[in-house]
């Protein structure tokens, strides 16, 4: 009786970290996901600042 | 209606314009965008143009990534989808050698655009500075 119940024990604790394995892939995925998504909708700051135009004929 | 009011309405009326200011006796208008815009010099060049007028030498600032493909440095500029080759000023060889040293880095790069007869062939900027 004993032995069984250690066994259970092992058994159950294996399978509280395979979870968090699970849970820590997901997450990363999670993250990867988001973070991509940050990429393609907010591009870094690319654009025209300023403009000096020389003009002829403008009197 | 003076030029200058002509040129000041046509340029201010583009998307993403913030403030226009033109000055007869330099013969020249400056134009400070929003962030964000999706401007592109040929488009202010068109402009002009358009409202019978004739653009010359542009100055411009602008923010994107620099890149170097096939031993000819590049400024993407995300805003406008579009690619800028970069050249050397003669007078400005340490900009351009410091835009190579930062290639892959966002910077911001003030140089010189000269339009093309026809304001749509796509022209290089000559680096004067990197920011």
């Amino acid at each position: 009786m004993r032995f069984s119940r250690k066994s259970d024990t092992a058994s159950l604790s294996i399978s509280l970290i395979f979870s968090e394995e699970k849970d820590t892939q997901m997450l990363n995925k999670l993250i990867v996901i988001i973070g991509a998504f940050m990429v393609s909708a907010f591009p870094a700051k690319a654009e025209l600042l300023q403009v000096d135009l020389s003009i002829f004929g403008m009197d | 209606m003076t030029c200058a009011h002509v040129v000041y309405v046509a340029l201010k009326k583009l998307p993403g314009v913030e403030t226009v200011e033109v000055s007869l006796n330099k013969g020249m208008a400056t134009v400070k965008l929003k962030p964000g815009n999706s401007l592109s010099v040929p488009e202010f060049w068109q402009t002009i143009h358009t409202n019978g007028y004739t653009p010359k030498n542009t100055t411009v600032s602008v923010r994107g990534e620099l890149s170097k493909v096939q031993g000819q440095m590049k400024l993407k500029v995300s805003g406008t989808n579009g690619v800028l080759a970069l050249t050397q000023d003669p007078k400005s060889q340490a900009a351009f050698r410091t835009a190579e040293s930062k290639s892959g880095q966002t910077a911001i790069v003030q140089g010189v655009m000269v339009p093309l007869k026809d304001f749509k062939t796509p022209v290089p900027l000559e680096v004067l500075q990197i920011q």
